[in-house]
C-alpha cells in the first residue's frame, strides 16, 4: 500500500518549484514539461488558478490495466507506481487510460513516465513553499483529508464518495471503484 | 549542447519582418546573460544622439543562465532600451513567468528594432516565430490581452507580456506588464514598446534547460533554499504588517508616511484589508517562478476585480497622493496594472500636481475642473484616465518629467525626478546608503541598483533589523563590506570623529555603493531575482551563484569572474551615458532635496554638495572610473577587454589615462 | 538473330552487368552513410558509424525482428537469404568462370552437393513464399505485384541454374538449347534487381491505431509523426532506414512491418520524406485540443467494454483531465480559452 501525495490545490501560489525540482532529479534537466507532477494554471482577466496534479497511486490502476506489454507495475519498497523502461514502447495507452492525466510518454526517452515518490523521499513535497503538497502515510490519509475539507482536496488513491464525486462507472459490480 | 543557456539570440526587425538567429556563445563569456547582453548590445547597436522613439531604437528582453532553473528566484527578465525618459539607457527587471518559457523555447535574448507599419504582436513557439496582426488587441488592457492571445493560439500556457492603453499612447512612463502583478514599470520600456507599434509578445517553450553536472547543481539550490526558510519573513510584504509602524511605509523609509499613516489610523498598515480582501487562491498570496519568498499579495475584492501587488505598489497611491482609503488604493493599483504606467511615475506626477492645486498655482482651469486635493480618490482616477489618453491636463503630465512644467506655461519646478524618471516612492534622503544609491543609480529613478539593503547600517554599531544589519556576517558580501566598513571606521577615527559611522554619515557609502551595484549586475545578469539574494537578508550570497553556474555550465566560474562581468557591464552602461555626454555632473539629486531638512531627520543630518561630490568620488575611484568626469579610464577599460569604447572615447575626446 | 542478341547478352552483358551492381551497390552504401551522418537526429545522439556497424552485425544473426511472434517463418526467410548470397559466389561454377576471367579470382567453393540442397531449399522456400502470399487473405490484402515479381525474379536465376546443371529439362530440346542463357538472363536481371531493391517499413492501416510506438523507437528517426492540424501524420523514407526491425518489435498491433519494395528512382529520393500513414485526432470533449488518435482511442474503448470497464474520461486531453480534479467556478470559464487547434 502505498503513501500518498496529498494535495491541496488551493493552497498552491503556483510557483512550479514542484515541477523544476522533479525534472531536474529525474531528466538532469529543469523542463516542467518533462516532470512528473504538473501545476495546470489558468488564468482570465486577471483570476489565476493553479491545480498540481500528479499520479494517485490508484488501487485498481487503469494504467497497468492497459498496458500492452505489461510495463506498469509498483514499487516492492515503497508502492508507488513504476514503469519497466525495457518492456515499455511508448504507445501512450497508459496515458489515455489515466483519468487524472499523470502518466504520459516523454518524447525524448520515448516511454512513459509516472511519479515514483522518489524513492520514497519526494522533493517535490521537500521544496513546495505554500504546504500545498504532503506526504501522509496511507494509514494517515482518511485523517488528513479530512483536516483539510474535503470539498477543497483532490485525493486518496482509494477514492471514497466523500472526497470527490466518483469519476469511474464500472459496469459491472464485482469491481473495487479506484 | 547548450548548458544553462537558451543558445540563441533572436532578433527581429519590425520594419522589414525580417528574423535572424545568432549563437548567444559570442556573448556569454563576457558579458554573462540579462542585463549583461542588454548592455553590450544596446551600445553596439545604437547610434550616438538617437531618439528614443524613433524607429532605430533597439527594445531587448534578456534573460540570464540561471532563469528557468531550480536557483532561489530564477524567473527574471531584463528589459532595456534607449530610454525616452532619460536619454540614456533605461533598465528595467520583470518577473513573471514569461522569462522561463523563453529560455524553454530555446532564446537568452530578444532583440528588437524597426516599427512595424501596423499594430503587431510576436508569437514564439520553440523554433518557430512569427509576426501577427495585432488589430484586436490594440487597446486592450493588459489583462484582456493576455487572455485574448491566449484565445487566437489556442494555448492556455503561452506566457505574455504586452503593453497597455499607455504604452499604445506613447505616455512617458508607460510599462511591460505580463501575468496580473509583474512589470518592468522604470524608465518607459513600455513606452519604447509602443513606439514600434508592437503590443504584446507570446512565448511557448519545451526545451527545457540543460545542466551540465546535474547532481551538484541540485545539491547546491536545495542548499541555497534551505538557507533561506528561516529568513523569509523578513521579505514577505504580507509579514511585514506585523512591524510597528506599519509596513509599507516602514520598509520604504518614510517617517513622514509613518506619521501620516499613524494619524490616519492605519495601523497595521494594509493588513487588515488583506484578511478581508484576500484572494483564497494561495492563501492570497502568490509570487513568481521558482521562488519561495512569494512576495506578492494576491487579493479580490468585490467590484474591483483581483490584483497581485508587490510592495513597490503600495506607498504611491497611498501616502505619497495622501490617500487613506484601501480601496481607492485598490482601484488605482488595478487601474495602473490594466492601462500598463508606472504606479510609482504616475503617482508622483499627480502628487506634484497636487501640491501645486493645493498651494494654488494652478487652479481648476489649468486641471480641466477637477479638483486635484490631496487624498481625492475620484480625482485621481479620472486623471489617470486623461493621462492614459494624453488628453487634456492629462497630457501634460504624460509627457516627459523634465517639460512638465515648462508645459504649465509658469515658472514652475518640475516633479522629483533622478536623470529624468520620476522619483520612486521611497524617501532616498532619510540615510545616506540611500542617497548614495540613488545618486549613482546607472537608470536614475530610485536607488534599487546601487543600494545593498544589507549594507546600509555597516559601521554603525546597530544591531541587525529589517533591511538594515548584516544577517550574514560570513559571508564573502559580508565579510568584503566589513572590510570597506571597517577601514572607513578606522579612517574616521583618525581624522578626529568618533570611529562609528551613523546612518547620515558618508564614509564608506561611495564604495559601499560600487561593491553594491557589482553585486546587484551580477544578479541582474545572471537572472534571478534579487530580493533572493543578499540585497535582502535571504542569505543566497554570491559563493552560491558562482558555485551554481560552475555545475550548470560545467565550467568554472568564480567570484572574481563574476565581479569583473560585472565591472565590464557597469563601465559598458556607464560609456552609453558619456556616449550621450553624460558626465559626473550628472550624477546628482534635485536640488530641492539637498540642503533640505527631510521631516524625522536632524538639522545636522542635511546632506550638502560636498557630501554628495565627496561620496561621488569614493564611488568614482573604487569603481576605477575618472575622478574629474566621472567616466571609465582607458587603463579600466582595456583591462575589462572594451578595446572598443576606449577608441570611441578617444573619438569624442573624452577619453581619460587614469 | 536470337543467338546473336543472346551473345551480347553474356559479352558484354555480364560484365557490364556486374559492374552496374558494384557500381550501383556503392553508391547506395555511399549515400546512405552520407544522409544518415547529416541527418541532424542521429549527430545528436552518438556514433553512426558504430549504430549502423551494430544493427549490421546483428541481422547476420536470425534474432530481431519477428522472432519471437513467428519463429518458423524468420528461420525460413533467414535460411533464404543465406542460401541466395552463398550460392552464387561459392558454386564451384561460378568460381570456375571467375577464374577463367582477366580478373584471375578464386576462392575455395563450397562441395555441388551442397550448393545442390542450398538451391533446392531456395526454389521451395521461394515457392512456398509465393504460394502463402496468394493463399492467406491478411497477406495477400497487403500484397502488391511488386512482391511477386520480386519472388519470382529472385527464384529464376536459382531454378535456372538448377535446371542447366541438372538436365532437368533436357528432353525439351528449346530449353535443352537455351537454359544456361535463360539462366544468364535471369541472373543478370536479379542483379540489376537489387541494385533497384529496397527493404522499407510499411504499415498495416487496418491494423495501425496511430498510437506513436514504432516512430519513438526508431533509431534514426527515420519513421517520424508530425501533427499536421488535426492529423497525425507518419513520414518515412528508406534512405536513412537500417533495417534493424525496432518499429516492427515495438508496434503493439503488428502493423510495422519490413518488406522488399523496388524503386526506380529511389537512388536520388535522398531529401524527403513521404507519407505513409496518417490518423485524425480526437477532440477533447472539454476544450476542442486534438489530443490522442481516433482509432487508438476507439480499440482502448473497445478493450475495456470488453471487460465491464469504462472510462468517462477517455475523451479528455491531459490537461482537461488534471483540472477535473478541482471543482471550481473559473475551471469551467477557463475552458472555453483552449477551443481550437494549437
Amino acid at each position: 500500500m502505498a503513501n500518498v501525495i496529498v494535495i491541496d490545490t488551493e493552497k498552491c501560489s503556483g510557483c512550479k518549484m514542484c515541477e523544476v525540482a522533479c525534472s531536474l532529479i529525474n531528466t538532469k534537466e529543469c523542463n516542467p514539461e518533462r516532470s512528473r507532477i504538473r501545476v495546470v494554471t489558468s488564468q482570465k482577466n486577471g483570476q489565476l488558478q493553479f491545480v498540481p496534479s500528479t499520479c494517485m497511486q490508484c488501487e485498481t490502476p487503469m494504467c497497468e490495466l492497459v498496458c500492452p506489454a505489461g510495463a506498469i507495475g509498483s514499487d516492492p519498497a515503497t508502492g508507488a507506481k513504476i514503469i519497466n523502461d525495457k518492456k515499455c514502447i511508448g504507445c501512450s495507452a497508459c496515458s489515455y487510460a489515466c483519468p487524472f492525466g499523470a502518466i504520459y510518454v516523454d518524447r525524448k526517452l520515448g516511454r512513459a513516465v509516472v511519479c515514483n515518490q522518489c524513492e520514497g523521499d519526494p522533493i517535490c513535497v521537500k521544496v513546495c513553499p505554500s504546504g500545498a503538497l504532503q506526504y501522509v502515510s496511507h494509514d494517515q490519509v482518511n485523517i488528513t483529508l479530512r483536516r483539510l475539507g474535503s470539498k477543497r482536496v483532490l485525493m486518496a488513491r482509494d477514492m471514497t464518495e466523500e472526497i470527490t464525486e466518483p469519476h469511474l462507472e464500472i459496469i459491472s459490480e464485482n469491481r473495487e471503484p479506484c | 549542447m547548450a548548458y544553462m543557456y537558451g543558445g540563441q539570440l533572436l532578433k527581429i526587425d519590425l520594419d522589414s519582418g525580417k528574423i535572424e538567429k545568432e549563437p548567444t556563445s559570442n556573448y556569454q563569456d563576457l558579458w554573462l546573460g540579462g542585463r549583461g547582453f542588454n548592455a553590450r548590445i544596446l551600445y553596439e547597436e545604437i547610434k550616438k544622439g538617437l531618439d528614443p522613439l524613433d524607429p532605430d531604437n533597439v527594445l531587448m528582453f534578456s534573460i540570464g543562465p540561471f532563469t528557468g532553473t531550480l536557483v532561489p528566484g530564477a524567473g527574471r527578465v531584463e528589459v532595456a532600451a534607449k530610454s525616452p525618459a532619460t536619454g540614456i539607457q533605461g533598465m528595467s527587471n520583470m518577473g513573471g513567468y514569461w522569462g522561463p518559457e523563453f529560455k524553454y523555447a530555446g532564446y537568452d535574448s530578444l532583440i528588437i528594432t524597426g516599427r512595424a507599419n501596423r499594430p503587431v504582436y510576436i508569437t514564439i513557439n520553440n523554433d518557430r516565430v512569427e509576426i501577427r496582426d495585432a488589430d484586436g488587441i490594440w487597446g486592450l488592457d493588459t489583462y484582456r490581452t493576455q487572455d485574448a492571445i491566449r484565445k487566437e493560439l489556442g494555448d492556455p500556457d503561452a506566457e505574455v507580456l504586452c503593453i497597455g492603453p499607455a504604452g499604445e499612447n506613447l505616455i512617458a512612463y508607460a510599462s511591460v506588464q505580463t501575468r496580473v502583478g509583474n512589470a518592468a514599470g522604470r524608465t518607459g520600456m513600455g513606452t519604447v514598446m509602443g513606439s514600434k507599434n508592437l503590443k504584446a509578445i507570446a512565448v511557448r517553450g519545451t526545451k527545457g534547460v540543460a545542466v551540465a553536472d546535474s547532481d551538484r547543481f541540485l545539491k547546491l539550490c536545495l542548499g541555497a533554499l534551505e538557507s533561506q526558510k528561516p529568513l523569509l519573513g523578513m521579505a514577505k510584504t504580507t509579514d511585514l504588517g506585523d512591524n510597528d509602524p506599519p509596513s509599507w511605509a516602514s520598509t520604504l523609509g518614510n517617517y513622514e508616511a509613518t506619521e501620516w499613516v499613524e494619524q490616519k489610523n492605519l495601523k497595521g498598515g494594509h493588513m487588515p484589508f488583506w484578511e478581508k480582501h484576500k484572494n483564497p487562491q494561495g492563501d492570497g498570496i502568490t509570487g513568481c517562478f521558482n521562488c519561495q519568498v512569494r512576495c506578492m499579495d494576491y487579493y479580490n475584492l468585490n467590484g474591483y476585480g483581483p490584483l497581485v501587488a508587490s510592495c513597490t505598489i503600495y506607498g504611491g497611491p497611498t501616502w505619497l497622493l495622501k490617500n487613506s482609503d484601501m480601496k481607492t488604493w485598490y482601484a488605482i493599483a488595478s487601474k495602473c496594472q490594466r492601462q500598463g504606467i508606472d504606479t510609482q511615475s504616475v503617482s508622483r506626477m499627480i502628487a506634484w500636481a497636487m501640491e501645486l492645486y493645493e498651494q494654488r498655482v494652478i487652479t481648476s482651469n489649468d486641471t480641466d475642473g477637477i479638483h486635484l486635493t490631496w487624498g481625492n480618490g475620484e480625482a485621481i482616477l479620472l486623471l489617470i484616465d486623461k493621462i492614459v489618453k494624453q488628453e487634456g491636463f492629462g497630457k501634460i503630465l504624460a509627457g516627459n518629467v523634465r517639460d512638465a512644467g515648462k508645459k504649465l506655461g509658469k515658472d514652475i519646478e518640475e516633479p522629483l525626478n533622478i536623470k529624468g524618471v520620476p522619483l520612486g516612492v521611497t524617501n532616498v534622503m532619510n540615510f545616506r546608503a540611500r542617497t548614495m544609491g540613488a545618486l549613482i543609480n546607472p537608470r536614475g529613478a530610485d536607488e534599487y541598483r546601487g543600494r545593498m539593503g544589507t549594507f546600509d547600517n555597516l559601521g554603525s554599531g546597530s544591531g541587525a533589523g529589517h533591511m538594515t544589519g548584516m544577517a550574514s556576517p560570513d559571508s564573502w558580501e559580508g565579510k568584503t563590506a566589513q572590510k570597506i566598513a571597517d577601514t572607513a571606521m578606522a579612517a574616521k577615527k583618525n581624522a578626529g570623529g568618533d570611529a562609528l559611522i551613523g546612518q547620515m554619515d558618508c564614509e564608506s557609502r561611495g564604495e559601499l555603493a560600487a561593491l553594491g551595484q557589482k553585486l546587484i549586475t551580477v544578479s541582474d545578469s545572471l537572472g534571478q531575482c534579487k530580493w533572493n539574494t543578499i540585497f535582502l537578508n535571504l542569505g543566497v550570497s554570491i559563493e552560491f551563484q558562482a558555485k551554481a553556474l560552475s555545475a550548470g555550465t560545467g565550467k568554472e566560474t568564480r567570484i572574481e569572474d563574476l565581479l569583473e562581468a560585472a565591472a565590464r557591464i557597469s563601465a559598458q552602461e556607464r560609456a552609453f551615458a558619456a556616449r550621450e555626454g553624460f558626465t559626473r555632473e550628472q550624477d546628482t539629486l534635485p536640488g530641492k532635496l539637498i540642503n533640505s531638512q527631510i521631516p524625522g531627520t536632524w538639522p545636522e543630518d542635511k546632506v550638502t554638495v560636498e557630501d554628495l561630490e565627496k561620496m561621488k568620488d569614493d564611488y568614482y575611484r573604487a569603481m576605477g572610473w575618472n575622478l574629474k568626469t566621472g567616466i571609465p579610464t582607458v587603463d579600466l577599460l582595456q583591462s575589462l577587454k572594451l578595446d572598443d569604447v576606449a577608441s570611441d572615447f578617444q573619438d569624442m575626446g573624452i577619453s581619460e589615462k587614469k | 538473330m536470337l543467338d546473336t542478341v543472346f551473345y551480347y547478352i553474356e559479352d558484354p552483358g555480364l560484365q557490364i552487368v556486374f559492374f552496374i551492381f558494384a557500381l550501383g551497390l556503392s553508391l547506395r552504401l555511399l549515400f546512405f552513410i552520407g544522409r544518415l551522418s547529416y541527418s541532424e537526429h542521429t549527430a545528436q545522439e552518438g556514433n553512426t558509424v558504430l549504430m549502423v556497424a551494430f544493427y549490421i552485425v546483428r541481422s547476420l544473426v536470425p534474432y530481431h525482428k519477428k522472432m519471437v511472434k513467428a519463429p518458423v517463418y524468420t528461420i525460413l526467410r533467414y535460411l533464404f537469404h543465406l542460401c541466395i548470397f552463398t550460392v552464387p559466389i561459392w558454386f564451384s561454377g561460378h568460381v570456375a568462370m571467375w577464374e577463367e576471367s582477366s580478373l584471375e579470382w578464386y576462392w575455395t567453393p563450397i562441395s555441388d552437393g551442397l550448393a545442390d540442397y542450398m538451391t533446392l531449399a531456395v526454389m521451395i522456400a521461394g515457392a512456398w513464399f509465393f504460394v502463402r502470399r496468394i493463399l492467406i487473405p491478411e497477406i495477400r490484402r497487403n500484397s502488391t505485384l511488386s512482391d511477386f515479381i520480386i519472388i519470382c525474379l529472385t527464384v529464376l536465376p536459382f531454378a535456372t541454374g538448377y535446371f542447366y546443371t541438372h538436365g532437368t529439362f533436357d528432353h525439351i530440346e528449346f530449353l535443352s538449347a537455351y537454359m544456361w542463357r535463360f539462366h544468364i538472363i535471369s541472373g543478370e536481371a536479379m542483379l540489376v534487381m537489387i541494385f533497384f531493391l529496397y527493404c522499407v517499413v510499411r504499415l498495416d492501416q487496418n491494423r495501425c491505431v496511430g498510437c506513436d510506438a514504432c516512430t519513438l523507437s526508431c533509431p534514426t528517426h527515420t519513421l517520424e509523426s508530425e501533427t499536421l492540424s488535426e492529423f497525425r501524420v507518419f513520414k518515412y523514407s528508406h534512405y536513412q532506414c537500417i533495417c534493424c526491425g525496432s518499429c516492427v518489435n515495438a508496434c503493439p498491433e503488428q502493423a510495422a512491418q519490413l518488406r522488399h519494395e523496388m524503386g526506380l528512382f529511389n537512388l536520388f529520393k535522398i531529401v524527403s520524406k513521404r507519407k505513409i500513414r496518417q490518423v485524425e485526432l480526437a477532440a477533447c470533449e472539454q476544450c476542442g485540443d486534438r489530443f490522442a488518435p481516433l482509432p487508438q482511442l476507439g480499440k482502448l474503448n473497445r478493450n475495456l467494454h470488453r471487460d465491464d470497464i469504462e472510462i468517462s474520461t477517455l475523451n479528455l486531453c491531459q490537461r482537461c483531465k488534471k483540472l477535473r480534479t478541482r471543482k471550481n467556478d473559473l475551471t469551467h470559464e477557463v475552458h472555453g480559452l483552449a477551443s481550437g487547434l494549437r
